[in-house]
């Protein structure tokens, strides 16, 4: 009964603090002039310093991007959004770059802090943030590099030092563009080209920070990268660019994590993250995505639209993606693989919940070129309040792809009788040599396994979220174990008031 | 005055729609600013009519017989609809022929479109407590382009058994749509059978009203070179308690290319709705194509809806097996690819009339072999 106690003491924990990353933290800010213009972008370039050829690249983007139309084809409404009433940066007075821990304003630090994340690596180690630990018991723990983004600015990257014993790159997108320019030149929009989509496109234009990361040849990373990302500021959009590149044989897990503070108006989030996998290697991307979502009349909230891609240029490489999406008023998010190299093989594991007046249209695409690629895509909807939950995705087996698989489950739970849930796959194959099998589901919580939870001392609230948890339990099981436990929590929380 | 010839198939297709009024002149105007469904269109995304039609010109027609005399109704409808087909069926003829069998059972109607771009339309009614099977056959001469509209209503307590047989000639376009409508406790079964053409495209938009309401579409196409068949459904689960059962099975040989898009929007009020959707495509050979999408879009919470879909080969150990039993390959091939497309065929009640599409599928599957 250890398990049925711990479920309902989560739940106790979670009546207090429902969007518990609400706060806001006062740092004096200094922003670029409200609007998109050429001057922005000039704006954004000259604060990260950056060379010549970078600025021309993000001119080039935003010319391309006055020419395009916001896509409208998501099954998500919206009014229409002013780009012109966002402020496309906003960094703290103090300055955009810290040579040390020790520079970084302290109420940013205690930001992070209140979020769970320790910056300084002497904390980490000893756990200081993790309370009553010994040290001892925190040495076990496995330790996590840390990028932390606040607004338009990393503001601290842990365990720099280690990593590059290991030969690992591990920094942020403003210094390597400055420290590996090569690199950057090379691979950047080489996954996510600058005219993608209209918001990929917006995001080449303005991109303020993000994370980068090299993993040589044969490297395995010796700890998990992650990169947490804070929107602060009011009015403020967060535009981030991550680019990961994994050579021949390397493997590197990274995960992902954000929130923002509770406001009445919509903020932008429009990300570009972009995985190269070479021969032999391997990527594991993790996300727990816990914006604001909006209050339950659906006012504020962010809006997140994101293009992420993965690349598997090499034979045998792999790219996984699992999320949790259970943040944000309005999700448009399909990450993809394309698998290019022979034998690769790609997989996305997907939650989303939606509840109050979320809508979300997420999925993958799965573009098969090489032979004998192979990619299975689990993806679990629950919808609850008013919310709509949309699966969109794309398998393509193309003509030389011989000896494709494909294995694709979306299962869809409706909670409450004021929500939707939608299904929209695309299946194309061209050729005889594939196999290709997709199911799809859509049921209510069962009765009778809620009745029996009732009947073993449940609340009906305990009940669903147990019930909840056994239905994403597979794709949960993707995620590395310090982010399992925070996604359980999360799902509480946000299912939380959809019974009854 | 001169008359101007129209040098394309829009043109030829909006030539009779000049000083149109009502809905009828709506329709026109739009689709003159639209012009004809091209892959950028969602719904048409695997099927080009624009580009498929490409040539046809001349005002053709459609030669209609049917085994009882028809009446003749008018049409009423909203240019804005979201059925472009069906639309333009309905829109190219004046007067609807129509059809409420009372002392009847078997309704045998056969569609020929001649050479030339035509319309043609029908309606269907199932009486209260009547049960009916209605025979459609469809084919054409080449060079055609022809949009044909069959609707159907089914009023509570009929039961329509509908068998389709779409024998098009390979140069030729057809869109045949169908807008039914289930009242409760009426039944439709529906197979459609489908070789394919240049492009055809068999398209059902049907309502259901719940209330035991129970609807059946099932549906086997095989295209061989340079076919293309494309089978789209839309159902709409309007009340509680209905009952959808669907199943597409087909092939793609020699270049053919199957397309099957199904969508099922379930309506907050339609609770306790029981529908599952399959599709099984098999591709037999390089260069042939299958595409599927098949959707789920859900507003009740207490429902049971599933949908499947699998795109493979043949089963290269059943033909090993069946070889070691002493059948030539060709012969196991043509086997198994009948006994996969049969299943689709289950529903047809009328024993004769299955034995008259399993030979005609039987033949067609010998070029394949």
């Amino acid at each position: 009964m250890v398990a049925v106690k711990e479920t309902i003491a989560d739940v106790k924990r979670l009546e207090s603090d429902k969007y518990k990353y609400g706060f806001t933290t006062e740092v004096e800010q200094e922003r670029a002039p409200k609007g998109l213009s050429e001057e922005t972008v000039r704006y954004i370039s000259a604060k990260k310093d950056e060379p010549r050829w970078m600025l021309d690249w993000r001119l080039e983007a935003y010319k391309r991007w006055l020419e395009m139309r916001e896509p409208d084809w998501a099954k998500v409404n919206y009014p229409k959004i002013d780009y012109q009433d966002i402020y496309y940066y906003a960094e703290p007075s103090s300055g955009a770059k810290y040579e040390s821990i020790d520079d970084v304003p302290p109420e940013i630090l205690a930001d992070f802090e209140r979020l769970g994340i320790p910056l300084r690596e002497q904390e980490v180690l000893l756990g200081v943030a993790g309370a009553a630990e010994t040290a001892a018991e925190a040495r076990e723990k496995p330790r996590v590099a840390v990028d932390a983004v606040f607004d338009s600015v990393s503001v601290a990257t842990t365990f720099k030092a280690e990593l590059a014993k290991a030969g690992v790159i591990f920094m942020s997108i403003s210094e390597a563009i400055r420290e590996h320019p090569e690199l950057v030149k090379k691979y950047l929009a080489s996954v996510v080209p600058t005219s993608d989509n209209y918001f990929a496109t917006l995001n080449c234009a303005v991109f303020s920070d993000g994370t980068f990361v090299y993993v040589p040849k044969g490297v395995r990373c010796p700890m998990e990268l992650s990169t947490y990302f804070r929107m602060n500021a009011e009015g403020t959009g967060q535009f981030e660019r991550t680019l990961i590149i994994a050579e021949e044989g390397s493997y590197v897990s990274y995960l992902e994590g954000c929130t923002a503070p509770m406001r009445d108006e919509n903020q932008l989030h429009a990300a570009v993250v972009e995985l190269v996998a070479m021969d032999d290697a391997e990527i594991k991307y993790s996300t727990v995505q816990n914006w604001w979502p909006g209050d339950e009349n659906g006012k504020g909230g962010v809006y997140n639209f994101v293009t992420k891609r993965a690349d598997c240029r090499g034979k045998n490489s792999k790219v996984s993606w699992t999320q949790v999406e259970t943040g944000s008023a309005i999700t448009w998010k399909y990450p993809s693989c394309i698998l290019r190299g022979d034998n690769s093989v790609g997989e996305f594991y997907s939650v989303a919940v939606t509840n109050g007046a979320q809508q979300a249209d997420t999925g993958t695409k799965m573009i098969h070129l090489g032979k004998n690629t192979r990619s299975r895509i689990i993806s679990k909807g629950i919808s609850a309040g008013r919310s709509d939950n949309t699966y969109r995705g794309l398998v393509s087996i193309h003509a030389k792809a011989e000896g494709a698989r494909n294995f694709t489950q979306c299962d869809s739970l409706l909670i409450g009788d004021q929500c939707g849930a939608h299904t929209v796959p695309y299946i194309e194959c061209k050729t005889p040599k594939a196999q290709l099998e997709h199911e799809a589901t859509t049921t209510k919580l069962a009765e009778d396994q809620l009745f029996y939870a009732r009947q073993r001392g449940l609340d009906e609230e305990t009940a669903t979220a147990l019930l909840v948890n056994g239905f994403v339990r597979e794709v949960l099981q993707e995620l590395p174990m310090e982010f399992a436990v925070e996604a359980q929590q999360l799902l509480k929380v946000s299912l939380e008031g959809s019974v009854g | 005055m001169a008359v101007i010839e129209p040098t394309n198939a829009l043109e030829q297709v909006l030539l009779p729609f000049k000083g149109a009024t009502g809905w009828r002149g709506d329709f026109a105007a739009r689709l003159k600013k639209d012009g004809l469904p091209t892959r950028r269109d969602e719904d048409w995304k695997w099927s080009d009519v624009a580009r498929a039609t490409k040539g046809i010109t001349g005002a053709g027609k459609v030669q209609f017989r049917s085994s009882v005399n028809p009446e003749w109704t008018e049409v009423r409808r909203a240019a804005d609809q979201d059925f472009f087909a069906n639309l333009l069926a309905f829109a190219g003829v004046m007067n609807v022929t129509y059809f409420e069998p009372r002392n009847l059972t078997v309704l045998d109607l056969d569609f020929r479109a001649l050479k030339g771009v035509s319309q043609a339309a029908a309606t269907i009614v199932g009486a209260p407590g009547m049960s009916v099977r209605v025979h459609e056959h469809y084919s054409s001469e080449a060079q055609a382009f022809s949009a044909i509209g069959v609707d159907y209503v089914v009023w509570p307590g009929a039961r329509v058994e509908r068998v389709i047989l779409i024998d098009e000639a390979p140069e030729s376009v057809l869109l045949l749509s169908s807008g039914v409508t289930v009242h409760e406790t009426g039944e439709f079964v529906q197979t459609v059978i489908s070789q394919g053409g240049k492009l055809v495209r068999h398209e059902t938009q049907l309502h259901s009203a719940g209330g035991g309401a129970k609807v059946t579409l099932n549906a086997a196409y095989l295209v061989g070179k340079g076919a293309h068949a494309d089978l789209t459904t839309r159902v709409n689960m309007h009340g509680p308690d209905g009952k959808l059962s669907q199943l597409t099975k087909g092939i793609a040989y020699g270049g053919g290319h199957g397309v099957f898009q199904g969508k099922i929007h379930v309506k907050r009020e339609a609770q306790k709705t029981d529908a599952r959707m399959t599709h099984k495509g098999m591709i037999i050979d390089e260069k042939s194509e299958i595409d599927a999408k098949p959707e789920l879009e859900i507003y009740a919470d207490d429902v049971e809806c599933a949908h499947g879909n699998a795109i493979g080969t043949l089963d290269e150990m059943a033909l090993f097996y069946m070889q070691q039993r002493g059948l030539p390959e060709s012969e196991a091939r043509r086997l198994l690819v009948e006994s996969f497309l049969d299943e689709a065929l289950a529903e047809i009640t009328h024993e004769q009339t299955a034995a008259t599409i399993r030979g005609l599928m039987s033949k067609r599957l010998k070029d394949l072999v």
